[in-house]
């Protein structure tokens, strides 16, 4: 199947292969939000399959999902609320690390706000689980701290 | 280190980190992102999270102060309430380093009483001036015997590129060049002369959006924007006028009532000066007290130059002043890729012009030079009136691609005018007219043959 090297029409799919073998299809408007597969494919031609080494085949078929809707640029508020409903925490999260790495900024904005979104008033512990961040205060330092911006912890329920 | 790993965390990487701490790895970058989307509140205590992570928020780019924020000190006395929330955002100042690109600070619908808040608001913005501030959004009503006056030196920063104000005394140096980068301007209820907002708003060589809400003072103004596509002016009736202003996409002309009504000429209309100004307008909002003030002088059936980009017409139209029905109609007439129609009918206590009893159909509600455009149609507060009923006439009558037209009524209605509208001949075959009275029923178009 003879390929044209030149820009492709909106009708031409690319092919992804995930880092554990899977592969997906997507248009190439779509590839084009990707910037990092944009890239391999300006390096590599769009006949061959771009591997994604960062990517899985659990977070892929989501992004594609989310690319899909933008290209017909049908992405509304409900359509975003929608996409994210039945995601928890660190799916959001390994879907945001995705995002980042395949540079599609578009989703990498939305879920950064989601993300944020999703951590307003979870406690101290919590949020440090989640950015995987160890805790080297010592007790009197972080309740120095708590007590110098006591503002902002009001109304936070922590974790036992 | 025992921590539960999730079944998504299982993955080898080829990464330099292994999950969980991939997110605290990556460069600064990302957690910035996130962090500039954290109300502030919760930006603030990340500086817990770990020695690390004790500045990191530092540098965040917007500062907003608003219910957010709040949430824990709203219950308190008032006094206490403003005292501790206007802390709060010297506290934040005090921390935060580099640039701040939109401050914004919200009263949260409470009036403040004490006095401090002129001084702080005063220090602050002289504080954001010297940060490179771009967006500057003070979202609060003083009273009016504090007689809060922006420091002049809010005049000297180019780097402003949106201006929000709620109240306040607007007073530029006889020094001031204008704001070289400003894009959006906002006043609510400002202080300020007619001089000096002429000149602040000519003075803004890429202005865009403009928005002035209660500045009930003026009588008068001169626009004068060659950038400007969006506009908005709402309160008290101004004589108003634009100069240069041909790039206007969006229009909100909502006045209240009007006061004088010095332009009555016997010749020229308001209406042909007005469409004049606006080739490239795409959604306008009128108030009757706007109408009215365009049906002055002879009105014509249709416009010479038609508003060919006009998809969004909004009009509050006072049904028994045959002089806005006019103006009315020939707006339509004259918009030929209008999309959507929204209508409110109203009803002014003072009793203008009778409606005459019996007038010429044709005279008044002659057809459109071509057949209106519009697919969508909502009309509220009818009551029944006989102009209304021939107003909605005309719409059904000659609107070929109709899908929708809700009507609403407003109290008082007559309970025969459901059954009256549904009677209208309709032009598109497809119309669905919805009635949303009290029990609401809907007549679809195929229903009636």
């Amino acid at each position: 199947m003879a390929q044209e090297a030149s820009s492709s029409t909106s009708s031409k799919t690319i092919s992804l292969k995930t880092g554990d073998g899977e592969i997906f299809e997507i248009e190439a408007s779509a590839a084009k939000q990707m910037k990092t597969v944009q890239r391999l494919i300006d390096d590599l031609g769009d006949d061959i399959t771009i591997p994604l080494h960062n990517v899985f085949s659990k977070e892929l078929p989501k992004i594609i999902e989310y690319y899909k809707k933008d290209i017909t640029g049908e992405i509304t508020k409900d359509f975003e609320a929608e996409f994210v409903k039945d995601l928890n925490d660190d799916e959001v999260k390994v879907l945001f690390l995705a995002a980042n790495y395949l540079d599609a900024n578009k989703l990498f904005e939305f879920l950064s706000q989601n993300i944020a979104d999703r951590l307003e008033s979870k406690s101290v512990e919590y949020v440090r689980k989640y950015f995987g961040v160890e805790n080297d205060f010592t007790p009197e330092e972080e309740s120095k701290l708590r007590e110098e911006r006591a503002w902002s912890f009001r109304g936070i329920k922590e974790d036992e | 280190m025992g921590r539960k790993q999730t079944k998504s965390t299982r993955r080898k990487l080829t990464g330099a980190c292994t999950e969980p701490d991939r997110i605290s790895c990556l460069p600064g970058h990302i957690i910035d992102r996130i962090l500039s989307h954290l109300p502030i509140k919760e930006a603030v205590r990340t500086s817990v999270l770990s020695s690390k992570w004790m500045n990191k928020w530092y540098t965040i780019p917007n500062l907003v102060f608003d219910r957010k924020c709040i949430s824990a000190i709203a219950s308190e006395d008032p006094l206490v309430f403003e005292s501790k929330y206007l802390k709060i955002v010297d506290h934040v100042l005090l921390l935060h380093t580099g640039p701040i690109n939109m401050f914004k600070f919200s009263d949260c619908g409470r009036d403040f009483i004490s006095e401090s808040v002129v001084t702080d608001i005063a220090r602050w913005i002289r504080h954001l001036i010297g940060r490179s501030i771009k967006e500057l959004v003070l979202e609060v009503v003083i009273e009016e015997r504090y007689k809060f006056k922006l420091p002049r030196c809010l005049f000297s920063c180019q780097s402003l590129q949106r201006i929000k104000l709620y109240s306040g005394w607007l007073k530029p140096p006889t020094t001031f060049k204008g704001f070289r980068n400003l894009k959006i301007l906002e006043l609510y209820h400002i202080t300020i002369t007619q001089n000096a907002l002429e000149n602040l708003i000519s003075s803004c060589p890429i202005l865009e959006h403009l928005t002035l809400i209660g500045l009930d003072d003026l009588t008068e103004i001169k626009i004068h924007a060659p950038n400007l596509k969006i506009l908005g002016i709402l309160g008290e009736f101004v004589d108003f006028s634009f100069e240069n202003t041909f790039q206007l996409t969006e229009l909100s002309l909502l006045f209240h009532s009007q006061r004088n009504q010095s332009r009555l000429s016997g010749c020229s209309s308001n209406l042909l000066k007005f469409s004049a100004h606006l080739p490239h307008i795409q959604h306008l909002d009128i108030s009757s007290g706007f109408l009215k003030y365009l049906a002055a002088g002879v009105v014509p059936v249709m416009l010479p130059t038609p508003c060919i980009n006009l998809r969004f017409l909004f009009m509050c139209i006072r049904f028994n002043d045959m002089n806005e029905v006019l103006a009315a109609l020939c707006l339509l007439r004259s918009s030929p890729n209008l999309q959507k129609l929204e209508i409110i009918a109203e009803h002014g206590k003072q009793t203008i012009l009778p409606t005459p009893d019996s007038y010429c159909w044709e005279e008044i509600f002659s057809g459109p030079a071509v057949p209106i455009s519009v697919r969508h149609v909502n009309i509220e507060g009818i009551s029944g009136i006989k102009f209304e009923l021939d107003f909605i006439r005309f719409l059904l009558m000659y609107s070929s691609v109709l899908e929708k037209m809700i009507v609403k009524p407003g109290l008082n209605v007559r309970p025969e005018l459901m059954t009256e509208l549904i009677r209208f001949k309709r032009a598109s075959g497809q119309a669905e007219v919805i009635y949303n009275g009290e029990d609401s029923v809907n007549y679809g178009g195929e229903d009636f043959p």
